[in-house]
């Protein structure tokens, strides 16, 4: 008999969320069996409940009916307690960062249950948070005060009743506090009480264990996105057309925002109008508004083109046909000085085996993945961007996919059940 | 011959040299005009890989320097002494230059015969998105300028930056130009110690160099400004004995003082501005200031036109060690208003 696990997690298929799938592709591949705690009923940070394709006879998702969040971990809690038994391990899998509450309360309550956590972002000090933080404009920030505003306005009454009323006026401020407050502690407790910790990347690792001992350390593994080949169909080609299709599959928004991409691409109009004019630019998925406004008004949108999300499958379709695959990554320069994010997208774009062109902090996971699969990356810097894209364009650098097999699937699912094996001491024959 | 020999600096910048390398190598029709010296200083990284990849894919343009670690003026010197360009620049390898106008710029350099060849710069802070163009605002394109009638009072504080100017080469080798070695902030050295060997200059209208800012590990970040503060200490004082030997009719000294005030006003702020964690630093910068009294008695008083100066003197130095250095800060804003006014 296989050994079985438990895995609770917010997102699952058929929603559309890349945490869902990503944690669909390690179970799918996985020598275990899984039962999956999941719900299907709110669909909110997804694009729609239409995955139904994803599935595999190993991963058995239960769908609790809960109203909402809180009430999924009520259930969740009750059903870890009462079905413990039943399983060889737990995995919670965040986001939402409370399939971690279930767990621990599992874990509290019977000690020896095996808890692997894994985390797609941290739960508390978040840097993408922290960088959309919305911050009172009568604050006074830091020492440089007095280098910005005059001594009056810094002490003036005035400024401290309108900084004390926007800050009571604006409950979500308040509420954020709180929240902050117990992130902290959740994941402290996770952190030290599970006994494997999931990483896709050494950068956010080392962010997040960075003032823990040796102990807690010890307990990571790391275990980057991949891709899954089954899910690709050969017969899809790259495109031959005589334009140039690029493609951006996935989530932006004003913090992880193409505007720069867009500059770059006036700048080659205005430059190399031959070059511009042999594009074909997809945007696949949410884009804010402000984003939208601008291609409007700088008269982009006959060739930025932006088009509504798709399912799964047929994302990693558009992504064999394209010529070129383009990710953007936040700048949170603002905040720390590398980017600890890996988007999953980035592992389906490598399994496409397509060109890929990052624009992303040059410290950090997708810079250093990119480059070692053969892609081009370029910094936040709009010059930086049109030069690789010129230089791409008209074939003066090299990119190339190597497919890389170590973001294959297939193969971090097996360090996965390695290590499941090795720290829950099961061997071939029990 | 070469047109223009450029010196790229490298260590440890496997993630930034390609940029580098593949803006000097986008035009195709100055590749043969055009001598990349790739100085490999020591890196423990993937750098000297990339370097000789390029190396192997341009063999006529690109040459690879393997050498000890040294230290950025090292580069330099090594660079110089084997330099075949008429022309003598260097680009740092985390940063770039401007595609467009790179190929347009040798072929002008081709036609200039002036000592000093000056274009603009980009300052790309990148972590912060802000973008300074620098442009010279009171010389003229294309004009030659007699170095020895220039006005330098015109320039206000737009100096002679590593990254605008391109030397002659002979001219370089002309005044032995050998860079303190294991030092940062050689900068100021790479520019004024060569320059009373400078007969001509000429700014052409090109904006080249893209000056890439924000990478934690910078050398002109405050934090390493501290922790290396011995090293501009030891540029100061090298500058110091150079401006010393300079007679007083010659009339490129003024220039060369106000550049030097700049200089130890930077080296003032390390110790007055940043917060230093040794206290042994306010010993350091009492023993500096007396030494720099006792050399250059005129360059110490003229720097008492920063109050802060004025008033760590006063004070022993003890004055910048106020919580979150107020006292200094309400200095900066009674002098900037100074400044407005005076404008």
């Amino acid at each position: 008999m296989p050994k079985k696990g438990l895995v609770i997690s917010w997102y699952f298929p058929p929603i559309n969320s890349s945490e869902g799938i990503c944690t669909f592709k390690l179970l799918k591949n996985s020598e275990f069996e899984y039962d999956v705690f999941t719900q299907k009923n709110d669909k909110s940070w997804s694009y729609d409940t239409n995955e139904e394709g994803l599935t595999s006879p190993n991963v058995h998702p239960i769908y609790a009916d809960a109203d909402n969040i809180q009430d999924w971990v009520k259930k969740g809690i009750e059903y870890g307690i009462q079905n413990r038994e039943k399983y060889d391990f737990i995995m919670s899998r965040s986001m939402a960062p409370e399939s971690h509450e279930i767990a621990l309360a599992i874990k509290e309550k019977y000690p020896e249950t095996l808890w692997i956590a894994s985390f797609g972002d941290p739960i508390t000090n978040n840097p993408y948070l922290k960088l959309i933080e919305q911050v009172s404009p009568y604050r006074i920030r830091g020492t440089g005060a007095l280098e910005n505003h005059s001594i009056g306005y810094v002490l003036s009454w005035k400024r401290i009743l309108k900084n004390w009323f926007w800050n009571y006026r604006d409950k979500k401020y308040k509420k954020h506090h709180t929240r902050i407050y117990k992130d902290k502690i959740l994941q402290d407790k996770v952190l030290k009480k599970c006994d494997c910790i999931i990483f896709n990347n050494s950068y956010q690792q080392d962010y997040m264990l960075e003032n823990y001992p040796e102990a807690v350390k010890e307990k990571a593994l790391l275990l980057p996105h991949g891709y899954d080949e089954d899910f690709y169909d050969k017969k899809v080609k790259e495109s031959k057309d005589k334009k140039t299709k690029i493609s951006y599959l996935g989530h932006l928004d004003e913090t992880r925002t193409p505007k720069n991409f867009l500059q770059a691409l006036e700048r080659l109009r205005e430059q190399k109008p031959k070059l511009f004019q042999n594009l074909e630019i997809n945007i696949y998925g949410n884009m804010s508004d402000k984003d939208k406004v601008y291609l409007i008004d700088h008269e982009l949108y006959e060739t930025v083109k932006f088009q509504k999300p798709v399912k799964y499958l047929e994302s990693l379709k558009i992504m064999q046909q394209s010529n070129l695959l383009l990710l953007v990554d936040a700048n949170l320069g603002k905040v720390i000085p590398k980017n600890i994010f890996y988007a999953a997208k980035l592992a389906d774009y490598i399994g496409s085996g397509r060109n890929i062109m990052a624009i992303t902090m040059l410290d950090g996971p997708s810079a250093d993945i990119v480059q070692e699969v053969g892609g081009v990356v370029s910094s936040h810097s709009v010059e930086d961007i049109y030069n690789n894209l010129v230089m791409i364009l008209e074939g003066k650098t090299s990119i190339t996919n190597h497919r890389n097999e170590k973001y294959n699937m297939k193969n971090i699912a097996k360090k996965f059940d390695n290590e499941v094996k090795k720290i829950g001491g099961f061997n071939e024959k029990n | 011959m070469k047109t223009l020999s450029v010196v790229i600096p490298t260590y440890n910048v496997e993630k930034y040299l390609r940029r580098c390398l593949d803006s000097l190598l986008y035009d195709s029709t100055v590749l043969e005009d055009l001598e990349l010296l790739v100085v490999n200083d020591g890196s423990k990284d993937h750098s000297l890989e990339i370097a000789k990849e390029y190396e192997k894919k341009y063999p006529k343009t690109v040459v690879v320097i393997d050498k000890e670690n040294g230290g950025h003026g090292s580069t330099i010197n090594a660079g110089l002494k084997v330099a075949k360009g008429k022309y003598f620049r260097v680009i740092d390898s985390d940063d770039w230059v401007n595609i467009d106008q790179f190929g347009e710029y040798v072929r002008a350099l081709k036609k200039c015969d002036t000592d000093i060849v000056l274009t603009n710069y980009t300052e790309e802070r990148i972590y912060s998105g802000e973008i300074k163009e620098f442009h010279y605002q009171n010389i003229e394109f294309n004009k030659v300028y007699d170095l020895n009638q220039f006005d330098y009072s015109s320039m206000g504080k737009d100096y002679f930056f590593m990254a605008t100017s391109t030397y002659k080469t002979e001219k370089l080798r002309k005044a032995q130009l050998e860079l303190d070695e294991k030092t940062f902030y050689v900068d100021m050295e790479y520019i004024l110690l060569p320059f009373l060997e400078m007969q001509s200059m000429m700014l052409l209208d090109f904006n080249i160099y893209r000056y890439f800012i924000g990478r934690m590990d910078q050398s002109i970040n405050i934090q390493s400004y501290v922790r290396n503060r011995s090293h501009h200490e030891k540029v100061a004082k090298r500058l110091l004995e150079f401006y010393k030997q300079i007679p007083n009719k010659e009339p490129r000294k003024a220039y060369i003082h106000n550049c030097l005030l700049g200089l130890l006003n930077t080296h003032y702020i390390i110790y007055c501005k940043a917060r230093l964690p040794e206290k042994a630093s306010i010993q350091e910068i009492i023993a500096f200031d007396q030494y720099l009294q006792r050399q250059e008695p005129n360059l110490y008083l003229e720097l008492e036109s920063h109050d802060y100066i004025k008033w760590n003197r006063k004070t022993k130095f003890r004055f910048s060690q106020t919580k979150n250095n107020i006292l200094s800060r309400i200095c900066d804003r009674f002098e900037n208003r100074r400044t407005k006014e005076g404008k």
